[in-house]
Parts: structure tokens; sequence; C-alpha cells
């Protein structure tokens, strides 16, 4: 990891190395799929698409500037998902997430969960796909403003606005529901 | 707490559903499609890959006796009437009805080992050391002419020409063994004929350990015959295979041996 971040500042014109590449990937992968994930709600797609981005920014490893790549990978990764979805039209349901296990699994409390999952993933459906993405990478994946506008290419003007767009829908259909 | 911080609570819970093997398995499927298809500009880039190798290498090199086993597995079975067949060295075994005989062809040149169900007579070329597996015990010879029959009761064995080993026992022309559950033994086989010869309608029978004798009737009348006595009882003669009683009074009585039936078939008892 050392390795990778200084010869990203370092040696800006260089080539991407394979042995870059891998820690690229190791780095990036998981966020990248986890991205697609919140914004297609398709676990499968999302991970293939998230590989044939990496692919492609190995194809591409000449034509690219190595300080920017992180949010080159996303670009590529946005850009395909995109083209997928102009051919198949997807409803967003977010239905497919493994729970963290907690320590107060009653019957109740797994009930009363089920209940509230539902309702939840029904807003969360609602939330334009820009603004649940943001939303969704700050919440379970924990990034930071700046991590995530630097990933997608945005102003942390802008990553702050959709995140509160998600919030301000979360507040009013939580409410609106019960 | 509100509706919005349980929401909040509860979303810190949620994770994508990707497991870690997933995640390797995306890792393997990138770097197999990237930088592993042009290994000779990032070979030296791609050292940490060298342990795939290794391991692929590896189960290759596990998978080969598997392979060869496979491959090499060779059944003969004697479908109709006894067959002949001819073993890769040039050895031959004539296979009685219904008897299988499994060796590993590629193997053969280094390993003679078969493994017989039934009965086989065979006439092996000399060589290195030619073994007949049984689930009584093993046959090894080096070039000879020999008898297996085997069924779940007894193993016979009887040698026709050079020596055979039978357990920790050697075998010269004409000698017999029968290794059952309750003894072994053994004994010179005055007749030079083949353990049984069955012809249309009769079965004969010269000088035979009973037990083979037991096991053609239960075959032709498909019946189950038990025998429960002890001691080595040879027979001679000849059974009509019309009658099962009548056979069965033909073979019993020069032994003075007594015939008792029960639920499971019949039983031969001992005088």
């Amino acid at each position: 990891m050392a390795f990778f971040k200084k010869s990203e500042s370092e040696s800006k014109k260089e080539v991407l190395t394979a042995r870059e590449f891998e820690e690229v990937f190791d780095l990036y992968y998981q966020q990248v799929r986890n991205f697609l994930y919140y914004k297609t709600s398709r676990a499968e797609l999302s991970e293939d698409v998230a590989q044939d981005a990496f692919v492609k920014l190995w194809e591409t490893r000449e034509k690219i500037d190595k300080s920017s790549l992180k949010a080159y990978v996303f670009t590529i990764a946005n850009n395909l998902m995109i083209n997928k979805l102009k051919r198949d039209q997807l409803k967003y349901k977010f239905l497919n997430y493994i729970e963290e296990r907690t320590d107060q699994e009653t019957p109740q409390y797994l009930i009363e969960m089920q209940e509230f999952d539902e309702k939840l993933q029904t807003v969360l459906a609602k939330i334009p796909d820009g603004a649940r993405e943001v939303f969704l990478m700050n919440r379970i994946d924990g990034l930071k403003y700046r991590e995530i506008a630097e990933m997608l290419g945005l102003s942390m003007k802008a990553v702050e606005k959709r995140m509160s767009r998600a919030l301000a829908i979360l507040r009013t259909e939580l409410d609106r529901k019960v | 707490m509100n509706e919005l911080e349980k929401a909040e609570k509860r979303l810190r819970q949620y994770r994508p559903p990707y497991s870690d093997l997933a995640l390797a398995k995306a890792k393997n499927s990138v770097m197999g499609r990237t930088i592993h298809e042009n290994t000779t500009n990032n070979f030296s880039e791609g050292r940490s890959y060298a342990r795939y190798y290794a391991a692929a290498s590896l189960i290759f090199l596990l998978a080969i006796p598997f392979v060869i086993h496979v491959i090499g597995k060779t059944n003969l079975t004697a479908v109709e009437d006894s067959t002949d067949f001819t073993l890769p060295d040039g050895s031959e075994v004539l296979l009685a009805h219904g008897s299988t005989l499994t060796y590993n062809s590629v193997l053969w040149s280094f390993d003679r080992t078969t493994v017989l169900e039934g009965e086989g007579f065979f006439k092996v070329k000399s060589g290195h050391s030619f073994t007949v597996e049984t689930d009584r015990g093993n046959v090894t010879v080096l070039g000879t002419q020999f008898s297996v029959w085997e069924n779940s009761d007894a193993l016979v064995v009887q040698c026709q020409e050079g020596s055979v080993r039978v357990a920790d026992q050697v075998l010269s022309e004409n000698d017999y063994l029968v290794v059952s559950p309750e003894s072994t033994t053994s004994g010179k086989w005055e007749n030079r004929e083949r353990l049984i010869s069955k012809e249309e309608g009769q079965l004969n029978f010269d000088n035979v350990p009973i037990q083979i004798v037991i096991e053609s009737l239960e075959e032709k009348f498909d019946k189950d015959i038990r025998f429960v006595a002890r001691g080595t009882f040879r027979f001679s003669g000849s059974l009509d295979n019309s009658d099962f009683n009548t056979s069965l009074q033909i073979l019993t009585k020069p032994f003075g041996l007594k015939i008792a039936t029960d639920n499971d078939g019949v039983v031969i008892l001992e005088p």
C-alpha cells in the first residue's frame, strides 16, 4: 500500500505496473463494487461490472495519469453500468444485504426488525440514485465525504448536497409511514 | 428513539451481500484477465503469483494418480459363458460366468495386480510378481497356471503349474488350498482338470471342494445354502440339475452330512 501511494505521487508519467495494478485492485475493488451495488441493488451485475472496470483500467493503463486512478476506475465502472442499464431498465429494490450480527436477537426483535427493514428499503428505493449511493457509501462503507468526492469526481459541496437530500427524504418518508 | 435514528442504526448493520470468497474469486478472475495475460512484459512484477502457479502445479501433480486410476481402470466380465481374456503382457485368464476381473492397463508394465470377483483360471507369463486380490486374501505368483475361486465364505486356490503364494503358504504343482472363516486346509489335487466343468443339463465335479459344489447348486437353482460343517469335503460325481432336493441328497449322503431348512434357506450341518 505504501509502495503504491509513493509511486502515485512521485512517478506520474510512468505506466501502471502489474504490482501497482494489484494494489489498486486491493484498495478499491470492494468500494467500486459496493458503489455499483448501492446504485443498482443488483449484486451479481455489480460484481461483473466492477471486474470489467478493473480489466478496462488495465487495458487503458498507457493512456491514464496515475494520480487520478481512483476517480478513473469509478468513472469507468459508472459508465459501464449506465450502458448496461440502458439495455435493461431496472427497478431499484434494496433487498439483498447481509446483516451484521448483534447481541440482541430475540424473536421479538427479529420480527420488529423485519418489518422495519421492509419499510426502510422502500424508502431507500425512493432516494434518487446519485444521492442514495453517496449516502450508503458514507453510512455502510464508512467513507468520508472527501473520499467519496474524490472517487466520484464530485466537489465536496455536491457530496454534502446529496447527503442532505437523502437524509431529508429518509426523514419525511419514515415519519409518514408510521 | 425516533424513526430516523432507528434507520441510521439499522443501516450501520447492513452489509452488501458479498463474501470474502467472492472477493477472492473476483481478484483471481480480474488478475487472470489482466496482468497474467501478458506475462512476458510484467512477469517480474507479478512474482507474488508464483504461489498460485505452485498451488496449481501441486494440484495437478496430486491429480495424476487419480487420473491414471480412472483412465487405466479396466474391467473384464464374463457376461454369458466362461470367456478367455488376454491381459496386456500376454497372460491369459479364463473367467467363469458372471465373474469380474479388474486391473489397471496404464500401470500394467509396473504392477501386475488384478482384483477378482468370482472364479478365474490364470495362465501367467513369467515376469515380476502377478497378484490376484480377493476379499479373503491375495494370491501372488511369478509365472504359472492356477485357478482362484472366491465368494463371501471361502477362497479356493488350485495351482496347476509352477508355484503360487497364498497368504503365507506356497502351493506347488497340483496343490490346492481352501481358506474359510473356520479353517485353512490344503492338499494334493490329483486331477489335472479344471476346478469346475459345467455341461448342459448336468453339473460334473471331479474331486472338487464342497463349497464350490454348493455355490454351483445355488447358482443353478437360485437357492440359498449355508454350509456350516467343519472340515474339508471333496466331491466327485455328477448332479442332475433338474431336481434340487435330489442333487442335495446326492451331494450330502456320501459324507453323512445333514440337511435342515430354516427361513433363510437350506442349511447343511455336520454329521
